[in-house]
């Protein structure tokens, strides 16, 4: 499996102030990295740091806005993953590439069929060369396997071996150790530690910080699209990557914290849950009037978990696979449905508006008074001044910005967009709240007011559950914090005697010798 | 190390012949019908079976491709009613003009085939209804014409092949047979043949791969145009002149079989082999129905429900496999994993 | 802070969806047809001067209400996402069952429309719930309903003949009050409920939800099963209405009424303003669709081309719906 072809230390990929915008928000500002031959180069970040664009960047699924690339010093600009892949750089996804209806061997030569000399497909030479990469990546999958019948490790090593075939000499992995066993982890080890002693240059993205640790010589932190460190891992800690992950200036600004007396009896009581496949014995309570802030890294099962505690867990399970118990204000509850958790006096506001919050196509005020629509009917004809009425109120008391009421939503600004789906549920009087990512893709000034509005709510006795990748805004605005990592909860902390590398820590797991040792003020 | 699901891979008997169920059905109805149904089990009702199938058996090939690759092609009755009456037109009852006639013929069903293909592969719209277009102006294109009225006849070689039997065969199942091996080998042994089930497996994925998605859809057409066109000429050797109407319900009895034969209707999955046991299903229960003096018409009845039934086992089975997997998933990291010894 | 921002939104919200262009391109969607069908009667004017006859646009409008009615049912359904392929042999289901069983017999009417009524809503219930429970696809459900409801038709019109169908009953079709023919007038006020409950009430609202984005239906608490299932017995139940206004016009019944119905329907649908995979388009743009439609079929007419043109036209008018569904799609 050795490919000798360059002398370690030489520049495989070099990217120069590479940038890349995808609407309001900047993904990539201005990033310069190279990656050499005989060197497995680990890149770290938070959620939305970067890591993942500037991978799919550098391996041709897409293409940046700003700056170059050259490979063994040739500038290129791939206009596909297959021909990047050709030219020699191989990326392993986080979701997989494979076709689930096809067989492993299928999967692994898609594209590239060998054919024999008489023009028919190679199926023995297909079967050789798939078993072959399988046994040397550790796999106990056949060539002849349909790969949605493997279990997801399996699947994995398909991924791995479909792209360690194509002899790369740029290899990228993007979290390739997420379903692993430990056995597996160690076998890929392995087979980096030989790639890159045969002159491959090697991405590892990963979250786990020891195996960063374990198996990088160099090691570089994106923070909002920008790099802030590259160092070899010999001349760095965890301690000094962590606080390189964080530390942005505060922007926006939350308003006050009111010491709020806690009702003995909890609002939401939620023991042992658990949804095969996403989180695992969970249990925590909400009380009356309290903001709780849900930290955690991508994959951790925050989403899940909220939308099962909406009674939408994601397709294709369903509510009946929930397990363990939830209570609302003390009594023991089944939602199996969103409609059930509306009548419980649950709302949420998912993570994409575009796609989960908002009928786009339609007016304002249809969506504002979506799920009230019941209701505000009378002998089932909808009652539209009562409806107009409702929207005016939201719209003046959230301050939306919009020239009517009958405005299509898509035509608002993201701020506004997500003060509508906001809006939704304020009408609606819930008595739980949950957001999921409240700010994501709002400006500052759009920001604040959602900050203001939700202690306003609070105040007010709602209970309130919002998730965010943002470290700075789960300080800023939460009364309690807790962490989940890899569907359970890792930890909860009080604002005030915490920090964003005490959090993000959590979040990934770390021993607490590795953990930064101060509290930032 | 869990050890992969022992029914998982596809076996040589599955990719050739279709799936084993199919082909249990058969035996179970061939058995039933020799014991229930008069007149089933005598070998002038076998060939007289295989012949009216062979027919349908054309068709349903060229539909598997297209349905293989996540479509449907409707209009293959309108083909097939276009190359009855072309083919009969150009011969005219012309021994010298067979080969020029069937050779047009196909060309013909090829090109309004791929015409279709390119519509659904370009514009992206929804192959039933590119096709159901298609459909009506080919069948109008035929009225136009065969001015509406019986057309031409065949050459005198191809009069009583409809009907002939070489031995205990009829002519046609033998005559069938070496498409028959061509469209397996292409399905099976060819890098177009991956590359369709690639593109009904997940198009997204197949395009990263660098499999031209679009040339995929539009040869699967054009093989199913072709293909219709060419069973027209076959139902001229049973029929003796051109129908503008011959096709009519061969569409539907097209995607039965090949629903019945297990190839799904979203694509990716099936082949070539099972719809010919489809097509056997479908053909025995017209010759049962035929039999008992049944009318044609509950044959329409018990095709609808046949899709019924074939519907409601795919969406079931598609929801709870994919439960099925869902539930199987172990959490990311939980359990197998601890922190790697530093190394 | 706040003002700055407020009026940077405000800006934007003009610009970028802009009240302007927002209101045109609606309206282009919505009115789109009816420019074509404009531009259709000027053609017709110049082609034929028989076009403009009274006779001949009554005849039109007669022609269309029975289509027109179907069609409306199989926007509902387009409109949450799905199709109806079996409207067609619905149609022709209700003629030979009404022509058989109410006959010549006035006493007959109510339990006859009653009975194709039930009929229409358990086919629309049996479709929904295949396609809303089992999540089937609703191509190849409808497919499925279609051939049974071929084969019924047949199988029932094999016991008993044909007889005529009694006055009382063909006045809907045939009869005019001062010279406006009654089934335009029942149509109008049909089209007003139908646009009505679609409009102005809650199921109707729950259908736009849905079609526009499932999850987000679902996830503001409105019931989908209920939903989509409502939007398949609507059409149905229009569609047997539909086929009670056509064997009306009939007089009798022979196996062709409704033929290719579920393609003009869709056709129409389509080129109304629906879109495929729903959320678009209400109950006016089809029936200007299916006005286009019995517009063009009659001016072959007038211009006396053979039989074959209009299955030439029915097919190009589906493309043509077809690429303009295409181009909306582009926005």
């Amino acid at each position: 499996m050795s490919t000798t072809l360059t002398a370690p230390g030489t520049p495989v990929l070099e990217a120069s102030r590479i940038g890349k915008r995808f609407g309001f928000t900047v993904a990539l500002d201005e990033v310069s990295a190279t990656f050499r031959a005989g060197e497995i180069h680990a890149l770290l970040g938070e959620n939305g740091a970067g890591k993942t664009t500037l991978t799919r960047i550098i391996a041709g699924v897409e293409s940046a806005d700003t700056g170059e690339l050259r490979f063994a010093g040739e500038p290129v600009d791939f206009a596909s993953p297959a021909a990047a892949l050709a030219q020699g750089i191989g990326l392993i996804h986080q979701e997989l590439s494979l076709i689930p209806s096809l067989s492993v061997g299928a999967n692994v030569f898609l594209g590239r069929e060998p054919r024999t000399t008489r023009g028919s497909v190679d199926d023995r030479a297909i079967h050789r060369q798939t078993s072959a990469i399988l046994r040397y990546v550790g796999a106990s999958c056949r060539s002849g396997d349909v790969v949605e019948s493997l279990p997801l490790a399996q699947q994995q090593l398909v991924e791995i071996a479909r792209i360690l075939d194509r002899r790369p000499r740029l290899l990228i992995m993007d979290e390739p150790t997420a379903s692993l066993s430990r056995e597996n982890v160690a076998r890929l080890f392995e087979i980096m530690r030989e790639l890159r002693d045969s002159g491959v240059a090697i991405v590892y993205i990963s979250h786990e910080i020891q195996e960063v640790f374990a198996i990088a010589d160099r090691v570089t932190v994106l923070r909002d699209g920008r790099v802030t460190m590259t160092k070899p891992i010999s001349e760095t800690k965890a301690d000094e990557v962590v606080r390189m992950m964080v530390g942005r200036e505060l922007e926006a600004l939350f308003p006050p914290r009111k010491q709020v007396a806690r009702s003995p009896r909890p609002v939401l009581e939620v023991a042992g849950l658990s949804l095969p496949g996403h989180f695992e014995d969970v249990s925590f309570s909400l009380y009356a009037g309290e903001v709780v802030g849900l930290a955690g890294l991508v994959g951790a099962g925050r989403s899940e978990l909220v939308q099962s505690l909406f009674g939408a867990p994601p397709s294709p399970l369903t509510p009946r696979d929930l397990g363990g118990s939830v209570s609302v204000h003390g009594r023991r509850v089944t939602i199996s449905s969103p409609r059930e958790a509306i009548a419980q006096g649950i709302g949420l506001v998912p993570e994409d508006r575009k796609t989960e919050g908002l009928l786009l196509t339609l007016a304002l005020a249809e969506n504002i008074t979506l799920p009230q629509l019941a209701e505000l009917a009378r002998y089932g004809v909808v009652d539209r001044a009562r409806g107009a009425r409702l929207a005016a109120e939201q719209i003046a008391r959230l301050r939306i910005v919009t020239p009517s009421a009958a405005v299509p939503v898509r035509s608002l600004s993201g701020g506004n967009q997500q003060k509508v789906v906001l809006a939704k549920w304020l009408a609606k009087r819930c008595s739980i709240l949950l957001l999921d990512e409240p700010t994501r893709g709002v400006d500052i000034g759009a920001k604040t007011e959602i900050y203001a509005f939700v202690r306003e709510l609070a105040e007010n006795g709602t209970a309130v559950l919002f998730i965010s990748s943002s470290l700075p805004e789960i300080l800023g605005l939460s009364d309690r914090i807790l962490v989940m990592r890899r569907g359970r909860i890792e930890a909860e902390h009080e604002p005030d005697t915490t920090s964003e590398e005490r959090l993000l820590s959590a979040a990934l797991g770390l021993a607490r010798e590795e953990r930064p040792e101060h509290a930032e003020a | 190390m869990p050890r992969p699901d022992s029914r998982s891979a596809v076996s040589a008997f599955q990719r050739w012949a279709g799936p084993v169920w199919v082909w249990t059905v058969v035996g179970a109805m061939v058995v039933a019908g020799s014991l229930g149904v008069a007149d089933f089990a005598l070998l002038s009702n076998f060939q007289a079976v295989g012949q009216a199938a062979v027919p349908l058996a054309v068709v349903a090939i060229g539909e598997t491709f297209v349905i293989l690759t996540g479509g449907i092609d409707i209009s293959v009755a309108a083909m097939l009613s276009l190359g009855n009456t072309l083919s009969m037109g150009l011969m005219a009852g012309h021994e010298g003009r067979v080969w020029f006639a069937i050779l047009l013929t196909v060309l013909a069903g090829l090109a309004a085939g791929a015409t279709s293909g390119l519509i659904v592969a370009k514009l992206r719209v929804p192959s039933f209804i590119v096709t159901l277009g298609a459909a009506n102006i080919v069948q109008g294109i035929v009225f136009a014409y065969t001015k509406q009225g019986t057309y031409g006849s065949p050459a005198p070689s191809l009069v009583n092949l409809g009907y002939a039997n070489w031995g205990p065969f009829p002519a046609l199942v033998i005559l069938l047979l070496p498409l028959l091996a061509v469209a397996l080998w292409v399905q099976n042994r060819t890098r177009a043949g991956r590359h369709v089930y690639a593109t009904g497996g997940d198009p997204a994925i197949a395009r990263l791969a660098g499999i031209s998605v679009t040339r995929v859809r539009i040869a699967a057409f054009a093989a199913s145009g072709g293909l219709a066109a060419l069973a027209g000429v076959v139902i001229s050797m049973r029929l003796g002149s051109g129908e503008p109407l011959a096709g009519t319900g061969f569409d539907w009895d097209a995607v039965t079989a090949v629903v019945i034969g297990g190839t799904a209707l979203r694509g990716g999955k099936g082949g070539v082999g099972g719809t010919i046991g489809g097509v056997l299903i479908v053909a025995m229960i017209n010759d049962f129905m035929n039999l008992q003096g049944i009318s044609t018409f509950w044959q329409t009845v018990a095709k609808g429900v046949v899709i019924f039934a074939a519907v409601i086992a795919g969406a079931g089975t598609e929801l709870l496999t994919r439960r099925r997997r869902q539930l199987l998933r172990h959490l990311p990291g939980s359990a197998a994993r601890e922190a790697p010894a530093h190394g | 802070m706040a003002s700055s921002s407020a009026v940077r939104d405000w800006g934007n919200a003009l610009r970028r969806g802009g009240t302007a262009r927002v209101r045109l391109g609606q309206e282009l969607e919505t009115y789109g047809v009816w420019f074509a069908l404009a531009a259709l009667v000027v053609v017709s004017t110049l082609v034929s001067p028989e076009f403009l006859h009274t006779t001949n646009l009554l005849n039109i409008l007669r022609q269309s209400v029975p289509l027109a009615i179907v069609a409306m049912g199989e926007a509902l359904v387009i409109l949450v996402g799905g199709f109806d392929v079996s409207v067609g042999n619905l149609v022709t289901l209700t003629a030979v069952i009404t022509a058989r069983v109410m006959a010549d017999s006035n006493a007959r009417i109510l339990p006859t429309v009653l009975l194709v009524l039930a009929i229409g809503a358990l086919v629309g219930l049996t479709n929904g719930l295949l396609v809303a429970k089992l999540r089937t696809d609703p191509f190849v459900t409808t497919l499925a309903m279609m051939l049974v409801l071929q084969g019924a038709a047949y199988v029932y019109t094999q016991g008993s003949p044909a007889n005529d169908l009694t006055h009382g009953f063909r006045q809907i079709s045939v009869g005019d009050v001062g010279g406006v023919p009654i089934s335009v007038l029942c149509f109008l006020g049909i089209f007003a409920l139908v646009w009505f409950v679609l409009n102005r009430t809650v199921p109707g609202r729950r259908l736009y939800a849905v079609g526009t984005n499932r999850r987000v239906a679902h996830l503001s608490g409105q019931p989908l099963t209920r939903t989509i299932v409502s939007a398949y017995v609507a059409c149905s139940v229009l569609t047997v209405v539909g086929g009670l206004f056509l064997v009306a016009w009939i007089g009798t019944t022979d196996m062709s009424a409704g033929s290719g119905w579920a393609l003009q329907a869709i056709a129409a649908a389509l080129i109304g303003g629906a879109a495929i995979g729903g959320g678009r388009g209400g109950v006016g743009g089809p029936v200007g669709g299916v006005l286009v439609l019995t517009t063009i079929l009659n001016l072959v007419d007038l211009v006396a081309l053979p039989n074959y043109a209009k299955l030439l036209v029915e097919g190009g008018a589906v493309i043509a719906g077809v690429a303009l569904y295409s181009q909306r799609r582009k926005e």
